[in-house]
């Protein structure tokens, strides 16, 4: 990259040294990366104050981006307050940083998303979005938008729009699969297939083989009654093809591409949320922490908040076994720990840090020297560079990975335990209800705290009702409530390691959308519709009613008359399921009335 | 033009979120590193052609049912920033559900029971709530269309005129006593800058943007200015409110959301036809208080016994303490389920006083019976003791019975409709 001349307009002085705070910040950590073997994309840091930063979160945090309301719509929804940063995948990679946060929270985010993040954009799961050009095409899309809102006026946009939006879970896994071939050239493979089959079947001796023959050319001419000829679940790539839907004006097979690209671009993140931020918090939580970063000269205060900026994610002991930071960094910290092998010592040298008068950094001319580990981290890297979550999940959600954050929960339950326990004496309460010697199972846990439970709702109870003398349960029902939990996923965990995968896996891969494929469009058929099918998965239930109706209505704006089939549960007067699932159909003819019907 | 607007705020967006020549850019380049630190670039409000256009497609959608629905739930739509602001905050459950946008949105789990078959049904999840901001115009507007209530649009219809002595900018002559101070100062800075603009070397020692002293350029006549004063027949007059809201048991429920329904239509027709005009809130069972605000006066919930002479008592009472009948056309409006545990004739004697020049001072008193089960039959001890009134007096009352929320708008137009006392106009 050549050096690039950018006009500095006058900053106040306040905000000038703030910037070279973060110069100084940046190049340190960018010191430890380098020694760490992590070489991200180059990086563009911004302030950005709060309001700016919920403003870019509903745009996904893209700088450009096309209009439609459903983007105003999320904007006027309450959101969380304060985002500490955010970092966007392209290249240079665009990092915001709040402007409220701290100093040493800056240097966290700062590690965060730009060893963290910014490194985990190489992954190969991302290679399909271009990052380079990612931001001129979105502007790209803006413009063209923009121009057709003008030419159409916003009810002939929307309606294009809006159904594609509708669409934008379907729009087909990435990495692209180019084994498959084009429908067109696998449709002239099978019909030269034909004649060959024919003259087999003639030339066949046994009625064995004139079976086997015949049995082909039925399954031939099967597949070339479909189309597509392989089902595809990428609804919106097929749609905005004009080959399959040439009713519709060009302009909106650009709306479709434009949405489905979007998608696409999101959905290399969301199938990678675990792995992105749980590695990025285990950068977070080491970088800040090594020597060249000179956390020692800016002062305790700077550690003490470092320490709290890291166990952020660890308020509650359930995140853990949830929360993408907390056990996204437990999967990452194990594989580390696992697969790196220490390999030698290091000797870094760096200037120390101090904290001026007015709270900015300065470095110092005193240089220091310290020795530092060398590890050989080639197996972890691989790991981030080439799984996604559903990978990760499989390979390292194992019996070693779980025994080593289960046996850290129920530590944390046992000594909340013995906690109780001692409460429970000091504070004079019935004998009996002191649990000593701790439990050993997990029944025997669980019976104790649901005891305790019991009495602190009582205590709660008569507290109110009769005021004075009452004392309540010394503890809170919240906490009794985590001990609860983990003492449940730890049993989940150990009575179906499979399932609890399963479980897990609804937690990120884009497991919310269904999967639902086109199956075929009727063009060569007497369907006189376009066929989805949702492959029913007993995790997620069957697809809900309003949502599936809404979804062919959409569907049918683009592709014409459509059904979807899929499979209902029976319901008793109270809306009990009843028995197994059975086939179930939606499909519409004029876009407006949806009929459904048992099969 | 507003198009064009939202187009130039877009061109702005672009060159500032780019992070390109407007923001501060510090880089860095050593051997192989190459990051840049920027400044914050200038705030721009880039979802606003977004929730616009949300907010547009939204509007229509909003029914009668669902604006009742929004007044059922007491009140507690319109936020407590609504006196200061006069915006109206609308919670809105999600466009998916109750007005049919109906966007899908996949997630694990079924519909409601119940919901299957009919229209969509509304949300239960918080994060699907969408705020609506909305104007009081917009609002009365919309009331407007959903009710038909032709009254509350029509603007150039001034009822309230009053003899008025009103300052009104100023003039180069006039008595010496109406010298407005400012305004001369104000004149003679603005002839040095003429003067300073053609001969700056008359000057020497002044700069551009320095002020002189009286000294160096001293005041003249022309500079002088007066306060002019502009007497007319004003509509926009002084007037006050008494709202009395019955607040009683017997009104828990439906009455009590006619009431509030009632009260709002009154707030708005007044909010939007007179610019300034006071309302007094004065909620109660069998005493009498006065609340703040309206966000509290639209939330209060019912309990207590029954009296209405304590109300007006404590209305006449404000107003001849704050609200001189000279100065003040002053009404007085009650809903009320009629249940009142005092003797009518006692309480006709105290609406009498109420209307009566001299005494209670008030120009008009409404008053509306809510009577949803249709068990009154106009029997009721408020009624009886409207029916008591003197002639003289019943021609400054007005009187309505409603029996559901759907009446309220025709109730109102019955009752003002009988107010011939108000000036002007005709």
């Amino acid at each position: 990259m050549t050096l690039q001349v950018v006009p500095q307009p006058a900053r106040t002085k306040e905000e000038l040294l703030l910037l070279e705070d973060l110069r100084i910040l940046a190049e340190r950590i960018k010191m430890v990366g380098t020694r760490y073997g992590l070489n991200p994309i180059p990086a563009i840091f911004t302030l950005k104050s709060d309001q700016q930063v919920l403003d870019d979160i509903v745009y996904a945090g893209l700088p450009r981006h096309y209009r439609h309301w459903r983007y105003g719509k999320r904007a006027m929804q309450p959101r969380n307050g304060h985002v500490f940063e955010f970092a966007l995948n392209a290249e240079p990679a665009e990092i915001a940083l709040g402007s409220t946060n701290s100093l040493v929270m800056q240097l966290a985010v700062m590690a965060h998303a730009w060893m963290g993040h910014a490194e985990m954009d190489k992954n190969a799961w991302f290679r399909e979005t271009e990052p380079r050009s990612i931001i001129q095409r979105f502007a790209q899309d803006e413009r063209f938008v923009d121009q057709l809102i003008e030419l159409w006026g916003f009810e002939r946009y929307e309606w294009y729009m809006d159904a594609a939006q509708a669409l934008e879970g379907h729009s087909g896994w990435l990495p692209s699969n180019y084994d498959i071939l084009p429908d067109s050239q696998h449709r002239r493979m099978l019909e030269a297939s034909l004649p060959d089959l024919k003259a087999e079947y003639d030339k066949a001796q046994t009625d064995y083989d004139r079976k086997h023959f015949e049995e082909q050319i039925r399954e031939t001419l099967r597949l070339l009654s479909c189309h597509p000829i392989v089902p595809t679940d990428d609804l919106l790539g097929f749609l905005g093809t004009e080959e399959n839907t040439p009713q519709l004006p060009w302009e909106a097979h650009h709306l479709i591409e434009i949405v489905r690209s979007e998608q696409r671009y999101h959905q290399a993140f969301m199938r990678t949320r675990y792995a992105h931020e749980g590695f990025s918090h285990w950068v977070d939580s080491r970088i800040p922490w090594e020597p060249e970063i000179d956390l020692v000269g800016l002062g305790f205060e700077a550690m003490y908040e470092m320490s709290q900026i890291d166990t952020m994610h660890d308020r509650l002991p359930m995140d853990w076994f949830h929360d993408v930071y907390a056990f996204g960094m437990h999967l990452m910290d194990y594989i580390e720990q696992t697969t790196s092998v220490k390999t030698g010592t290091q000797t870094v040298r760096f200037r120390r840090l101090k904290r001026g008068d007015d709270g900015h950094i300065i470095e110092t001319d005193t240089w220091v020297e310290k020795e530092v580990d060398v590890y050989d981290r080639a197996r972890f890297y691989e790991v981030k560079d080439t799984f996604n979550d559903r990978r990760i999940f499989e390979t390292f959600i194992t019996e070693a990975s779980m025994a080593v954050l289960n046996d850290k929960a129920l530590e944390w339950v046992r000594r909340q335990m013995q906690q109780i326990n001692k409460l429970l004496i000091d504070r004079g309460w019935n004998r009996q209800l002191v649990f000593d010697p701790l439990p050993d199972t997990l029944e025997e846990m669980s019976y104790a705290i649901e005891v305790w439970f019991n009495q602190r709702q009582m205590s709660g109870f008569i507290g109110q009702m009769y005021g004075y003398g009452a004392p309540a349960f010394p503890f809170h029902e919240y906490m009794l409530n985590q001990m609860l939990q983990v003492i449940q996923t730890v049993a989940e965990w150990d009575a179906d390691k499979d399932g609890y995968k399963q479980q897990m896996l609804l937690y990120t891969d884009l497991s919310f959308a269904p999967s639902i494929r086109l199956v075929d469009s009727g063009r060569f058929n007497k369907t006189g519709m376009h066929t989805l099918r949702h492959d029913y998965d007993p995790d997620f239930g069957p697809l809900a009613q309003n949502d599936a109706r809404e979804t062919v209505r959409r569907y049918w704006r683009l592709g014409g008359p459509v059904q979807l089939l899929t499979w209902e549960l029976l319901t008793d007067d109270f809306g009990r399921p009843v028995g197994a699932p059975r086939p179930y159909r939606y499909y519409t003819e004029n876009g407006q009335t949806v009929k459904e019907q048992w099969l | 033009m507003s198009d064009e607007k939202d187009k130039r705020k877009r061109k702005g967006a672009k060159k500032d979120t780019t992070g390109g020549d407007s923001a501060a850019l510090i880089q860095l380049m050593a051997t192989n590193i190459v990051f840049q630190v920027a400044g914050q670039p200038d705030y721009l409000d880039r979802t606003k052609p977004d929730r616009d256009r949300f907010s547009e497609r939204l509007k229509p959608q909003i029914t009668k049912d669902h604006i009742k629905n929004l007044l059922r739930r007491g009140g507690d739509f319109l936020r407590s920033d609504l006196a200061p602001s006069n915006i109206f905050r609308m919670t809105l459950p999600s466009v998916s559900v109750p007005i049919g946008l109906g966007e899908p949105n996949w997630h694990p789990g079924r519909d409601r029971p119940g919901s299957g078959g009919g229209g969509p049904d509304a949300s239960d999840d918080p994060s699907d709530l969408v705020y609506l901001d909305m104007s009081l115009e917009e609002l009365t507007e919309l009331l407007a269309l959903l009710f038909d209530l032709p009254f509350l649009l029509a603007k150039d219809e001034d009822k309230i005129l009053a003899f008025t002595v009103k300052i009104r900018g100023v003039n180069k002559t006039g008595p010496e006593a109406r010298l407005d101070a400012e305004a001369t100062f104000i004149a003679r800075l603005e002839r040095f800058k003429a003067v300073y603009q053609a001969h700056p070397e008359q000057f020497p020692g002044l700069d551009d943007d320095e002020l002189p002293t009286v000294e160096q350029f001293p005041f003249d006549d022309v500079d002088l200015r007066y306060k002019r004063v502009d007497e007319q027949w004003d509509p926009d007059s002084k007037a006050v409110v008494f709202f009395m809201f019955d607040t009683s048991g017997s009104m828990s429920g439906e009455p009590m959301a006619i009431a509030r329904f009632y009260f709002l239509l009154n707030l708005l027709w007044l909010k939007s036809r007179y610019a300034e005009v006071d309302v007094v809130l004065i909620p109660h069972n069998a005493s009498a208080f006065r609340v703040q605000t309206e966000a509290e006066f639209f939330r209060i919930d019912a309990g207590g016994g029954t009296m209405f002479s304590p109300a007006y008592e404590l209305a006449m009472e404000i107003a001849a303490n704050e609200y001189p009948a000279d100065v003040y056309n002053i009404y007085g409006l009650h809903a009320t389920d009629g249940y009142n545990f005092e003797p009518p004739h006692m309480l006709a004697g105290v609406i009498e006083r109420m209307v009566t020049a001299g005494a209670g001072n008030f120009n008009y008193f409404g008053y509306l019976e809510i009577d949803p089960s249709g068990y009154g039959y106009g029997t009721t001890a408020g009624m009886a003791s409207i029916n008591a009134l003197s002639d003289a007096a019943r021609a400054r009352v007005g009187a309505a019975i409603v029996h559901s929320q759907d009446e309220v708008p025709d109730a109102m137009r019955e009752i003002l409709a009988k107010d011939t006392t108000s000036q002007g106009g005709s």
